[in-house]
């Protein structure tokens, strides 16, 4: 992406932004989750994103290994929904808002460039994607970056699976200190 | 399990009143001497002073009941179980990420032990620009000696782990003071985990010291029990009306426990005291409930050191420097410390994606942090952030940068930059988004010069909320007195680190235990003696 589209794309971003909660509210594309289901926050159409975008943000991180990988995945998104859980209302709208920004069509595609769906979207559109928010000079974007950025980076590196690549050989004394939970 | 979970084991031998209001089927009204709302370092040690007076006491706690078998050193289990939203707190603008505690024993089960009594200086301000009484550093001298004693607070006798030791070879080659941090601990393994909760009790948490002993004199503990409203009338608290929280540690399950007594305390910190007073629409004629809240803001630097470091191992904070902390020329003081860098903490702070991230974190084991706390609140230029409540009735903290902490956070990037070369770092990086390694200090220093100063590009985060409720002999600038008692209400005290009229320049878990000791054993008399 040049820097002239780039700029166009982060004052179209800000606009959706703003505008985003009207539209998909209007839309009517919000999923009511089902009480009791495995799922607290996340909606399909969150758990779809961030299955696209995690493989980008954590390119390297996480296992190549297709299996691994895509089982890394679900760990970061089914310990996302919990985090996510534990916040309260303030930060669960922002969250929410920037997650129907990135899951409704049309914002998704001026905010973020990445104009097919997230299942079919390619690594590069992603990281594009990716790479214009963390550079963009709009809080706002900078933000929802901040906010994806941190969430994955958290929910993968606490994974024992995630340590071997960082060098971290793990809490000592662990045979010790660490009590199995009697299930 | 090899390490005895003593607070079980206590619980059981000495029949503790305790009680998971998730598990409570019917509204109930529950009476007391006292009401203590939070268990952390204000309510723990306040609850023993007044169950040792012979006060029966019951203290409410939002958060659950974990102790050392839950503590496993793993970070997503404890930042989701101990801290509040899961150690996803931010503040309004999402500029700051606030690391707080939400559990019994308050964030005193998650701190990293710095014990630092609250500095002259700092005292002396409360009394010449707030007018705060009884807190010149020879009243306040007992208060401090006896919670170091019963905390067992020492100056770390061991070696230094690299991450510290990195701090104290920076400061020696530059000529800068530094000093051993003291720590509350007895027995410590130094393993580096005080931030996940100690799984060898060696911390001397509220958990485990101050909480034991009012349970043990017979107090009672309600947990997963929100305080939702302080019901006035007449000039008093009537009661407390707390939610019944389900066991997801959050739901209200629908069940109301109501609480009354004749003194009630509030010491559930910074940001849920101004919560609960203004859900309570609480007599504020002057809207001072909120205001002045201090933080400490933290910066970091990162350095990438030729040796390994280890920073996930070892006592997290032995080291400390004050060089910065005081100066002359009026700008903002700094303290300078370091934090562990377990992988999750490390990750999450960095802000890259792609193979720019797994660059970094592949070093995780040369790397060495270093943190300014930026001591905030004592200038006009500095005047700290206020509470306000989201439309579901939870309290966020708006704090505005200032241009004089923009100059201030600017100043100890420098700073840290100074230290981490002279360490013998390879490259540092100081944390920011538009920030990269850096070789050399110059190319550093001048970056640093350079690094737009925006919100959500700097890396802001702070664990030590403060203020908010300050203490004050003039209602029209504070919302209690200087013996923690509400200006509005006869029966209402606020003992905690909302009380500070400002932030205090040092890690201030000691500065809340001898506030709460001098107020809790004022109270105490005075609630016996009537």
């Amino acid at each position: 992406m040049n820097r002239r589209s780039f700029l166009k794309l982060s004052a179209t971003g800000s606009a959706a932004l703003a505008a985003v909660g009207a539209t998909a509210s209007l839309s009517g594309c919000s999923e009511t989750l089902p009480e009791n289901g495995q799922w607290r926050v996340l909606r399909s159409q969150d758990r779809i994103m961030l299955a696209a975008i995690a493989p980008v943000m954590l390119k390297g991180s996480l296992p190549a290994e297709p299996t691994a990988n895509k089982a890394g995945v679900d760990t970061i998104i089914a310990t996302i929904d919990e985090a996510l859980f534990k916040l309260d209302a303030h930060n669960t709208k922002q969250i929410s808002d920037l997650f129907t920004l990135l899951t409704f069509g049309l914002t998704r595609g001026l905010a973020t460039g990445v104009w097919s769906k997230w299942e079919n979207a390619s690594e590069a559109e992603i990281e594009n994607f990716l790479n214009s928010w963390r550079e963009s000079s709009i809080g706002l974007l900078t933000l929802g970056y901040n906010g994806l950025n941190k969430l994955m980076c958290a929910t993968w590196f606490g994974q024992k699976e995630a340590w071997g690549a960082v060098g971290y050989p793990g809490p000592p004394y662990a045979d010790i200190l660490i009590t199995k939970k009697s299930v | 399990m090899a390490v005895p979970d003593i607070f079980k084991q206590r619980s059981q031998s000495e029949n503790w009143d305790l009680n998971n209001a998730s598990t409570i089927q019917s509204n109930t009204t529950v009476e007391a001497d006292v009401i203590i709302i939070g268990t952390g370092a204000g309510g723990g040690v306040t609850a023993e002073v007044l169950s040792q007076a012979g006060l029966k006491v019951v203290m409410i706690e939002e958060g659950g009941l974990k102790t050392s078998d839950d503590f496993n050193m793993n970070e997503i289990e404890a930042y989701g179980d101990l801290y509040q939203e899961g150690a996803g707190r931010s503040t309004k603008d999402g500029a700051f990420s606030i690391f707080q505690g939400r559990t019994v024993g308050g964030t005193t089960v998650v701190n990293w032990t710095s014990s630092f009594r609250t500095p002259t200086s700092t005292l002396e301000h409360w009394t010449d620009v707030h007018g705060v009484k009884g807190f010149s550093a020879a009243e306040m001298k007992p208060y401090f000696e006896q919670m170091e004693k019963r905390l067992n607070v020492e100056k770390w006798k061991m070696a230094p782990n690299a991450n510290n030791d990195i701090l104290k070879r920076g400061c020696e080659k530059n000529n800068w003071s530094w000093a051993v941090i003291p720590r509350n601990v007895a027995g410590c393994w130094d393993l580096g985990y005080c931030g996940t909760g100690c799984p060898t009790n060696a911390k001397q948490s509220m958990l485990v010291t101050t909480v034991p002993e009012a349970l043990k004199n017979g107090g009672s503990l309600y947990y997963n029990c929100s305080a939702d409203r302080l019901i006035f009338s007449n000039n008093k608290v009537e009661s407390v009306e707390c939610l019944a929280l389900g066991k997801d540690g959050k739901t209200p399950t629908g069940v109301k426990l109501s609480f009354k007594a004749k003194h009630i305390v509030l010491s559930g910190g910074g940001i849920n005291n101004p919560g609960l007073l203004l859900r309570s629409n609480a007599p504020d004629p002057h809207n001072r409930i909120g205001k002045n809240t201090t933080i400490h803001p933290v910066n970091a630097n990162v350095a990438k050191m030729p040796d390994t470091v280890n920073a996930f191992y070892g006592a997290p904070q032995s080291i400390y420097s004050d060089q910065f902390q005081w100066p002359a020329d009026g700008e903002m003081g700094f303290k300078l410390e370091v934090p562990p860098m377990q992988p999750t903490m490390g990750g999450q702070i960095l802000g890259f994606h792609g193979f720019r991230l797994i660059d970094t974190m592949k070093d995780l084991p040369n790397l060495q942090a270093t943190i300014a706390l930026l001591r905030d609140g004592f200038t006009e230029q500095s005047q700290g952030g206020s509470i306000e409540l989201d439309p579901s009735g939870k309290p966020i903290l708006d704090y505005p940068l200032t241009d004089y902490i923009w100059k201030g956070l600017r100043k100890a990037h420098h700073a840290m930059a100074e230290l981490q070369f002279a360490a013998g770092a390879n490259q540092v990086m100081p944390l920011h988004h538009d920030a990269k390694f850096y070789k050399t200090l110059a190319e550093c220093k001048t970056a640093i010069d350079n690094l737009p100063q925006e919100i959500h590009r700097e890396r802001l985060l702070t664990a030590h909320i403060m203020g908010g409720c300050a203490m004050g002999e003039d209602e029209r600038t504070s919302v209690i007195n200087s013996d923690c008692r509400f200006h509005h209400a006869e029966n209402l005290s606020i003992i905690d680190g909302s009380a500070f009229p400002t932030s205090i320049g040092a890690n201030p878990q000691l500065s809340v235990y001898g506030l709460a000791l001098k107020q809790a054993s004022k109270l105490a008399k005075q609630l016996t003696n009537s």
